[in-house]
């Protein structure tokens, strides 16, 4: 299914003309002689540090989520967890963190929305259905904010994946609006960000549309460039006849042209190494495993070429009821998950575990195949594989399922087991996390201080 | 009777607000006489003690609200207790309780996105432009979350960067495939700076839903003529003007001046705007923008003329299309989860059909070719051979050999109207079971303005002994639900509803058996009736006129942006009568569009 990712000169197919340059040429600020961008950077500098979220809905079995009895202190590779084996020297097990604003907190039942909503924001979602949407600003963010004002800025400020579409009934659970359920990267407290769920698109905007030849695409850009500035000012005369209570969208609208036109000055074009091979997007089976690895590997080139250092990637919507017949599970998954101890439905469930870890090992394999300066991306970045919910059958937010891979340069201590005192918000891991990419916060969240990556 | 039964578990209130109210007279009056029976000591019905607030002469702001709502909806005391209000009561207590706490109401705010479906009925209307490389042009755009169950919620469309990048990515691609020819005719004859000035004001005039100014016009082509350069041919910078035009904000937001605080009358191109997106999915055309210019807006009486013009035309199908399968949960069908190994030929062109099936029904009652007691009663309805194969009805051979789409009788054995669509049975399934829950739960939120709460806080979502599924009927795990008190105030309802239906699997087709049970769709009404089949539930939902205050309120959503409040209720009750009365689609549109609601802007609350 997936064409292997290859450091440099292997086969390039499937789109039509890249354009060779190394990646610390494509890096350089458009303007900027290339020597002159490569000398500014150090060789320390040279390979950024970046993060990915991962996000599966609908908790664990924890029989099947083996965590080591108290008192060990490493982990094992087994039960749905052993499609990791062989990246367990560089997982770390988190345990005793809670995410206590996806708790009911007065509020009745939701836990799946609320899930979703607080997993990278600490927060309590306010309920409503859809008028008023009210969360908080993810960790994400944060750390785009934090890239986006270093020296090396990149293209994209944060890339937002995932396997499903938004929900279509307004209402997905008990009165929460779908927004909630389906989004766990938001850029401000009433502003969910969306996601990519086509790995062929995601890829055509981290590199530009395949198949257009560079003079059509300098044609583009030129009207674009023109279009995007006429909108900008279009968009600020309309500003100026309301106030700043009332112009909400008008703002988020400015915001992106800006961030377009900002990208298009950032811009040089291409950035695939000579022979990088691409993801096989027509060759990848149809099937959802096909759908989320390709959405890795795209993740791992954008990564590779430095075009975001910062992402999120949820494998299903929280809530999600998709049946898995890849792995012979043809009930949904949130029945299964609510398995009130019938025994077929907890193994189904498991077998549902198992499926999402062996995403995250792709993902992991996929970043590990990628090769910078001869070294594994991995190296240099950070995974958070978890959810909100922590036994799927109970809805409950503490001990959640959290592991956190990464390379030697992380400071990730693999194969160990990593135990906070039971209640820690998990937003003091995100606080962490963040301050290793360059974002120093005091607080996030209802964070209490710091949990270590090692 | 039924009404009484579909709405009883409605009941909960807006929680304890700090707040107390004195409880004005006429309210208290008939609190003593009407309520205190159920409501009243530890044991009342709902959670609702009233009988401690009556001795006082004050109560919570919250719990009066919820009164409100009950007493403005004349669902409560129960449609079955012997004793109840007139009507005449009813409005008074209403209107005095309106008179200590204001009802809660909610505005639309100023500035909100067109959806992916009113961007391509623009795109459709203004460009003739229907498919891109082949796919339709909304594909272009990614879905719209949705909010108050649809996607034209203004605060549930975002525009986070990635859909300004699909909007500004949309329209490049749009602005590419234009045909030759069409922009060969775009800016008319003549001179190039009057021809690119003709077309800026065309296009510009039709995206942005108003006159231009000449400035306006003398801007947007001086930045065409820019963006390609002086000695770029027509082509080029028609299609640079045309990108322009579709990225613009005036084109994708839609910005109304905020309303000072005694509200505002809408201007007519504002009028125009919201009538196109309601009832078309689109822009205005050329004729309701001259309405709006020419004051024909201003009045009930022309804004109605224009919603009867715009109903009569084709892109009054968006109502079918974008409306019904969101009120009905029937939209995007085909991605729905299923079992495919165990419902193989459900494939998507199947589903697709499904879904036709259901928008073709509502497609009549909107172009008024049928009543709007159709969708819960018609007997016939419309099929492909494919889809009609899968119901097991009979296929004429002219159609089986043509595959068109045919009018047939119902089943007996099958309800009548949207209530017996695959398409909807389907929609109300799990992959792999039937959900008599969510069936149910639909019956109630779609059908019968009766949308039962959420579990009450503190419910477990599932019982602890709910072990040792294997082997028991769909009724017998229903059964659980009554175990806990909490869950059966609400559940005992629904799952009734739902269990009527048992006699449809997953995918809408009959059965006779499920899981080697016998198929039983006779269930009790909390009251002790029966309901034999999915059939009595039809005829349930057709009682009084809560059917019309679903639809009504749904409608009104969708056409606002917004949830409906406390102070809708009257007028949305008020129209649902007069629907109920008259029977026709073109009264609750005409309902919803002369609303102050549609027609003026008020401060947000």
């Amino acid at each position: 299914m997936r064409a292997p990712i290859v450091d440099r000169r292997t086969v390039l197919r499937g789109i039509g003309a890249t354009i060779a340059l190394p990646w610390l040429e494509a890096m350089a600020p458009r303007g900027l002689a290339i020597g002159r961008a490569a000398a500014a950077m150090s060789a320390a500098t040279a390979r950024p540090a970046r993060t990915a979220f991962l996000f599966f809905p609908n908790g664990v079995n924890p029989s099947a989520w083996a965590t080591p009895m108290d008192g060990l202190t490493t982990w094992h590779a087994t039960g749905a967890l052993e499609p990791l084996a062989e990246f367990r020297g560089r997982i770390a097990m988190h345990t005793g963190l809670t995410h206590a604003n996806a708790a009911a907190l007065g509020d009745g039942p939701g836990d799946h929305a609320r899930s979703a909503a607080c997993f990278l924001t600490g927060a309590h979602p306010r309920k409503t259905a859809g008028d008023d949407l009210r969360n908080g600003r993810s960790i994400d963010q944060e750390i785009a904010d934090a890239v986006a004002r270093s020296a090396r800025p990149t293209r994209l400020r944060s890339l937002e994946l995932g396997s499903e579409p938004p929900m279509t009934a307004g209402n997905c659970d008990s009165g929460y609006s779908c927004a909630y359920s389906a989004n766990i990267s938001w850029k401000a407290d009433n502003l969910p960000n969306g996601k990519e769920t086509d790995p062929r698109k995601a890829f055509d905007r981290v590199f530009g549309r395949t198949g257009e030849s560079p003079e059509a695409r300098a044609a583009r850009e030129r009207v674009r460039r023109s279009v995007l500035d006429g909108a900008v000012s279009q968009a600020r005369e309309l500003g100026a006849r309301l106030g700043a209570a009332d112009r909400g969208r008008l703002d988020e609208y400015l915001d992106g042209v800006r961030d377009l036109e900002r990208r298009l000055d950032a811009d040089a074009g291409a950035h695939l190494d000579p022979g990088t091979t691409l993801p096989d997007f027509e060759g990848a089976p149809k099937t959802v495993a096909g759908r989320i690895d390709l959405l890795g590997e795209v993740l791992a080139l954008a990564f590779r070429t430095d075009a975001t250092r910062v992402a999120t990637l949820m494998l299903a919507n929280e809530g999600s009821n998709r049946p898995y017949p890849e792995v012979d599970v043809s009930s949904g998954h949130h029945d299964v998950s609510h398995h009130g101890g019938d025994a077929a439905k907890m193994e189904a469930f498991a077998r549902i575990n198992r499926f999402h870890a062996e995403r995250f090992a792709a993902f992991l394999r996929a970043l590990d195949r990628t090769r910078e300066d001869g070294v594994s991306l991995l190296d240099s970045t950070v995974v958070l594989y978890g959810g909100a919910i922590t036994d799927g059958n109970r809805h409950n937010h503490d001990d959640l399922p959290v592991l956190v891979a990464g390379g030697a340069a992380t400071g990730v201590s693999g194969g160990s087991v990593l135990r906070s005192p039971h209640g820690t918000p998990l937003c003091n891991l995100h606080l962490s996390i963040a301050e290793r990419m360059g974002a120093r916060l005091d607080r996030f969240g209802d964070s209490s201080g710091r949990v270590a990556l090692g | 009777m039924a009404a009484a039964f579909l709405l009883a578990c409605g009941m909960a209130m807006g929680g304890g607000t700090a707040a107390e109210v004195v409880i004005p007279e006429p309210v208290k009056g008939m609190l003593e006489e009407h309520c205190l029976d159920c409501h009243r000591g530890r044991r009342s019905k709902g959670g609702i003690e009233l009988a401690g607030p009556v001795a006082d002469g004050r109560i919570d702001e919250g719990v009066l609200r919820g009164v409100r709502a009950r007493l403005a909806r004349r669902d409560m005391p129960p449609l079955d207790e012997p004793i109840r209000p007139t009507d005449a009561e009813y409005a008074a207590a209403v209107q005095a309780i309106d008179a200590v706490v204001a009802p809660a109401r909610r505005e639309v705010p100023s500035v909100r996105r067109l959806n992916r479906a009113q961007w391509a009925g623009a795109i459709r209307d203004v460009f003739g432009v229907e498919r891109v490389d082949g796919r339709p042009v909304d594909a272009l755009l990614p879905p719209d979350d949705v909010g108050e169950g649809f996607d034209t919620t203004a605060d549930t469309l975002a525009l986070p960067t990635l859909a300004v990048e699909r909007f500004v990515d949309a329209a490049e691609a749009v602005a590419q495939s234009l045909p030759a020819e069409a922009l060969g005719r775009a800016g008319g004859e003549g001179e190039r700076p009057a021809r690119l000035a003709a077309a800026a004001r065309a296009w510009g005039e039709a995206m942005f839903r108003r006159a231009l100014t000449e400035d306006e016009v003398r801007a947007l082509a001086d930045r065409a003529s820019a963006a390609v350069g002086p000695d770029a041919g027509w082509e080029p910078t028609a299609r640079a003007l045309a990108t322009m035009v579709m990225v613009d904000p005036r084109f994708l937001l839609r910005i109304e001046a905020p309303a000072a605080a005694d509200g505002r009358a809408l201007s007519g191109d504002e009028v125009g705007s919201r009538l196109a997106f309601f009832l078309w999915s689109s822009v205005p055309d050329s004729e309701l923008r001259a309405a709006a210019a020419g004051g024909g807006l201003d009045s009930e009486d022309g804004v109605r003329a224009q919603a009867t013009r715009m109903l009569a035309d084709p892109r009054a199908g968006s109502l079918a299309r974008r409306f019904a399968v969101q009120w009905l949960a029937v939209d995007r069908l085909e991605g729905r989860f299923i079992d495919g190994t165990r419902f193989k030929g459900v494939d998507a062109a199947l589903r697709t059909d499904m879904r036709l099936e259901t928008e073709r029904l509502f497609a009549r009652v909107a172009r008024g070719e049928a009543p709007v007691r159709a969708l819960i009663e018609a007997r016939s309805t419309e099929v492909s051979p494919r889809l009609a194969a899968h119901y097991g009805f009979p296929v004429p051979e002219d159609a089986a050999a043509s595959g068109a789409w045919f009018a047939c009788s119902v089943p007996p054995e099958r309800p009548p109207g949207v209530l017996g669509h695959a398409a909807v049975l389907l929609a109300t399934s799990n992959p792999d079971r039937t959900s008599p829950v969510k069936r149910g739960k639909w019956v109630l939120e779609a059908m019968a303005d009766a949308a039962p709460p959420p579990p009450p806080p503190g419910v477990p979502s599932i019982p602890d002994d709910a072990k040792g599924r294997a082997g028991r009927s769909i009724r017998e795990l229903m059964a659980m639900h009554r175990s806990n008190p909490d869950c059966a105030s609400c559940h005992v309802r629904m799952d009734a509803i739902g269990l009527a239906f048992e006699r449809f699997d997953p995918v809408g087709r009959t059965r006779s058996e499920a899981d080697g049970h016998a198929i039983d769709d006779v269930t009790e009404l909390p009251d002790g009736r029966t309901l034999e089949g999915a059939g009595a539930v039809a005829a349930l939902v057709g009682e009084g006129h809560g059917f019309e205050r679903s639809l009504a309120r749904h409608l009104a959503t969708y056409a606002l942006g917004r949830g409906m409040a406390d102070a809708d209720d009257p007028w949305l009750d008020a129209l649902a009568v007069r629907v109920r009365a008259s029977g026709r689609f073109e009264d609750l549109v005409h309902g919803i569009v002369t609303s102050r609601a549609f027609r003026f802007r008020d401060p947000a609350p």
